[in-house]
């Protein structure tokens, strides 16, 4: 399996548009991960004069040029975005990533499950229950699992108290395409008070297409947008 | 290792990034974050507080007022204990005791240690017990118990009173609680002047602080120290025993401080403090790793036909290779049958050691053929096979993604010495061998302390080449050619020893070498690395093999790989080089070396007991105890007594220090293994010297034991 040359055909193919808007110039992003990491989570699209592309205005004709599984994702409040494509699946989770070096992991709902090329990473999650009621646009209670590492590089598993809620039809535009779905809202409380908000927006199928999900409290959260499977 | 003598250089060096750095902070209060005063330690201004500084953390301060620098590394040691080294230069023509100045600067070390003996709790105030200068000629030495209590919902103002001894009793003595004190033997300092500890004279000190702002906080303080050495030599006067001061947090570790003192001066301090348990290791930025590629279930066993493949080796190798150089790690080599896979690795790049563990893990997972059941990774150090870990792929599959992968991996997989079990036979591909790495950088060198110039330094330029070949042969040297600077005019920083019995002067000769070479050849060495035997590590290294000694350095040690103890035996025979920096050698050469024992002692903490003969022929031994981090930092203390007298030894009485080594990693946030390390010690003498050489063996192969691989499992699905 070679996932690099793969990688490196879609974005020569066009992810580079996108890629020149998060910061990272015309270096090659592959090689240049670490620098490509700082700007794009450190100065984003503001040092560049082309706006990041968001779930709303990445172009159509973009989507349809590049090959295979294609996914958005938008680092809110900052202006940036990168777009990423499916490198692996291991069970149910599959293994997305982005040109800087950045990699997320979703599961079949489109639940995250980790991130990897952050810095403060979301190492692993147990989040079975979350998928379960999103899948069936279920509201109620659920508990979910997040391990972190805590600054000498240990795991730190954390359980969070979560409540889910179903807030609705919601249409989204994607890819400049109106696209109803439903909305659900994820409010997880963990034991040292500490909390967070997801919001997945899922289609007919069960799956959250469209989300806003908490990765880690350095990080903060991200837009994740699945715009081709 | 890379040396760094300048220690504000590292220091700098840390502000410069964790500025940069945006992170989520606990709440700061005076309680979990206290000042530090300008001894360094927690405090008002110039006077002590019962505070501790959060375990592990180190602060660095530098402080300057009226012709007073004072630059102090403090270490929280424990929970409770602080221990502080601390560097003053004096300047305006100050001696202790009213001699004449022979130099332009009055250098004094002094290491303290604080104690909070009470916590905090109730109505309770916290109650700390400290002592200044234990071991050095007694500038600065007094004691004091202290206690402090907080007040206000965010424990916004501390009031802290205390009882000082020493020095800290200059003004209104108040009694003699604890009996009379004798006088000071300043003589050679270095030994503990345990009878002059809490007596004589007492006096009371305090004050008040408070936060007023997130980053501004304001102290005003009663002092009972009169400086009187000092105002005997014209540095200050003391109209007031009032002191005020504001202090400002900029950036993240950095605090600013201001403070208007005794009553007609204004004095500044600068204080970095540095959490080693939350460093920005966590922001350790490395490009995603190549996930697993899991088989696909099926019923029947899978097809071994490749093994009969004839390009199969050839196509193998490249998948490897490839894979391998993606994602940081080198090849060694290759063997394999039907059923088993063991990939030898050289990891040149991750400081977290279970990161390169883990993504030769996911290689193998994506380029074996479907019928390998079991992974074995085995750590390959200067050509020495170092540690097995063997694993079943089906775990490699299933732990991937699972929250409590890192734990398990570790729970299921088998660490054990490399040279236990054969490797399969059926096919093996080894790398070539040989690689040639070389290097053109500038240097800074730096000397501080030289009695006409507080720092001296050079910049200059190195030149370095490393050949490894063979099983275990390494031939590397260093070049350095000075390009400006004046180290050149250096003068010995710690002074002759009067004694006619004094030892050889091994190390303090070192500014000969400074003053009479510009370029010169750091080192030249050739060396080979071997595995004797089971558990046990060899190594010879032959040349010029630091800046004043060469010859040859022989190194045995037993270690097995899930042990917390390690024998090793050190054999030396070196001559002295030529100041020079050429091939020259002089007459001086020793036969050296120790027997050393190193032991985990479980939670963070080594030791390591070194017994044997030193550089100058000295007899004796080495304790040393270091603190080891998950995340690669090292702090460390270390105390060397020999059959060299006090007398012979000189000021100082023997030899002792505080190691310090920072993972570029943790502050760089890239994936490196190099590490900025230093060792400071009050003074440089020529008693229990030892010899510096590259490449010795515990430090590089307990790395891949069993117990680092676990305390960084944390990384090995990153």
């Amino acid at each position: 399996m070679a996932l690099i040359p793969i990688l490196r055909r879609v974005l020569a193919a066009g992810l580079s548009l996108a890629l020149a808007a998060c910061g990272t110039g015309r270096d090659d992003p592959l090689v240049s991960t670490g620098q490509g990491l700082a700007a794009f989570l450190g100065r984003g699209a503001t040092a560049t004069e082309a706006p990041a592309f968001t779930a709303a205005t990445v172009p159509p004709e973009l989507v349809a040029r590049l090959p295979g599984p294609l996914m958005l994702v938008e680092v809110p409040g900052r202006e940036a975005s990168t777009g990423m494509t499916r490198v692996g699946r291991n069970g149910d989770i599959d293994t997305w990533r982005g040109p800087n070096g950045i990699g997320l992991t979703l599961d079949e709902t489109g639940v995250l499950r980790s991130t990897r090329g952050l810095g403060f990473d979301l190492m692993a999650s147990g989040a079975g229950p979350t998928s379960a009621a999103v899948a069936a646009r279920r509201a109620g209670p659920v508990q979910r699992e997040m391990v972190h590492l805590d600054g000498e590089a240990r795991p730190v598993r954390r359980v969070y108290a979560c409540e889910i809620t179903r807030d609705g039809a919601d249409t989204v535009t994607i890819a400049g395409r109106a696209t109803p779905l439903v909305r659900m809202t994820e409010r997880c409380t963990g034991a040292d008070g500490y909390g967070f908000e997801n919001a997945y927006w899922i289609d007919r199928g069960g799956r959250a297409i469209h989300s806003r999900q908490w990765i880690s409290a350095e990080i903060g959260s991200f837009r994740i947008t699945i715009l081709r499977d | 290792m890379m040396r760094l003598p300048a220690l504000v250089a590292i220091g700098l060096m840390l502000t410069a990034v964790s500025a940069a750095r945006a992170q989520v902070e606990p709440p700061r209060t005076l309680a979990t974050a206290p000042s530090l005063n300008y001894f360094g330690l927690p405090g008002l201004i110039d006077t002590p507080t019962a505070a501790a500084m959060p375990d592990g953390v180190l602060g660095l301060t530098l402080g300057h007022f009226s012709d007073q620098s004072r630059i102090t590394l403090a270490f929280q040691v424990l929970p409770r204990v602080t221990a502080t080294l601390r560097y003053a230069i004096v300047g305006g023509g100050f001696t202790l005791g009213g001699s004449q100045p022979d130099q332009d600067y009055y250098y004094d070390r002094s290491f303290d240690i604080h104690w909070r003996a009470i916590d905090e709790g109730g109505w309770w105030p916290a109650v700390a017990i400290g002592i200044r200068d234990i071991v050095g000629t007694g500038l600065y030495g007094s004691e004091y118990i202290v206690a402090t209590r907080h007040f206000g919902a965010r424990d916004q103002l501390a009031v802290t009173a205390g009882v000082g001894w020493g020095r800290l009793v200059q003004r209104d003595p108040a009694g003699q609680p604890f009996g009379t004190r004798p006088p000071i033997d300043s003589g050679q300092g270095g030994s503990v002047d345990f009878d002059q500890f809490f007596r004589g004279d007492a006096a009371v000190f305090g004050g008040l602080e408070w936060q007023a702002t997130d980053r501004l906080r304001l102290q005003v303080e009663y002092s009972s120290d009169l400086y009187l050495e000092e105002q005997a030599d014209g540095l200050l006067s003391i109209d007031s025993p009032f002191n005020i001061g504001a202090t400002y947090r900029a950036g993240r570790n950095g605090t600013l401080a201001l403070h208007y003192l005794y009553g007609n001066t204004i004095g500044l301090s600068y204080s970095l403090v540095l959490d080693p348990n939350r460093p920005a290791a966590n922001t350790l930025v490395v490009a995603a790793p190549n996930p697993v590629a899991p088989r696909t279930a099926r019923r029947e066993a899978y097809s071994t036909g490749w093994t009969a493949q004839p390009d199969g080796p050839v196509i193998l190798r490249d998948n490897v290779a490839r894979l391998m150089q993606e994602d940081g790690l080198e090849l060694v080599g290759l063997s394999l049958d039907a059923h088993r896979a063991v990939l030898r690795i050289r990891n040149t790049g991750f400081q977290f050691e279970s990161m390169a563990l883990g993504r030769a893990l996911r290689i193998l997972s994506i380029t074996m053929p479907h019928s390998v059941e079991l992974f074995e990774v085995v750590f390959v150090v200067e050509g020495m096979d170092v540690s097995r870990v063997r694993i079943a792929r089906g775990d490699v599959e299933a732990l991937e993604h699972a929250p409590d992968g890192a734990d398990e991996v570790f729970a299921r997989a088998g660490i054990e010495d490399a040279r236990r079990v054969r490797d399969p036979g059926l096919i093996e591909i080894a790398e070539p061998g040989e690689r040639l790495s070389w290097g053109l950088a500038p240097y800074v060198e730096t000397v501080l302390f030289d009695p006409s110039a507080p720092v001296r330094g050079d910049l200059g330029l190195r030149a370095e080449a490393r050949y490894a070949f063979g099983s275990g042969f390494v031939a590397e040297g260093e070049i350095r050619v000075r390009m400006l600077g004046n180290l050149d005019e250096s003068q010995q920083v710690d002074g002759p020893v009067n004694s006619p019995t004094a030892p050889y002067p091994v190390r303090t000769d070192a500014y000969l070498y400074n003053r009479e070479s510009d370029a010169r050849i750091e080192r030249l060495t050739f060396s080979h690395y071997g595995r004797p035997g089971p558990n046990l590590y060899s190594r010879m290294t032959l040349g010029y093999l630091e800046r004043m000694y060469a010859g040859l350095s022989t190194e045995l040690l037993w270690r097995p790989v899930d042990s917390r103890l390690g024998i090793g035996l050190e054999v030396n025979h070196v001559w002295q080089r030529d100041f020079d920096g050429g091939f020259g050698l002089r007459d001086y050469s020793v036969t050296m070396g120790h027997l050393s024992a190193y032991y985990d002692l479980g939670e963070d903490y080594r030791a390591q007991l070194d017994i044997g003969r030193y550089l100058a022929g000295d007899l004796g031994a080495t304790l040393s105890l270091e603190r080891v981090f998950d995340n690669g930092w090292r702090v460390g203390a270390f105390a060397t007594l020999t059959d060299v007298s006090f007398e012979d030894f000189g000021e100082g009485s023997f030899d002792k220090g505080i190691t310090l080594e920072i993972p570029v990693g943790s502050i760089a946030g890239q994936a490196t293994r190099r590490t900025l390390g230093t060792t400071l010690r009050p003074l440089l003498r020529d008693g229990g010297a030892t010899l510096n050489v590259e490449g010795r063996l515990n430090a590089l192969v307990s790395d891949y034991h069993g117990t680092r691989l676990e305390d960084t499992r944390g990384m090995v699905w990153r």
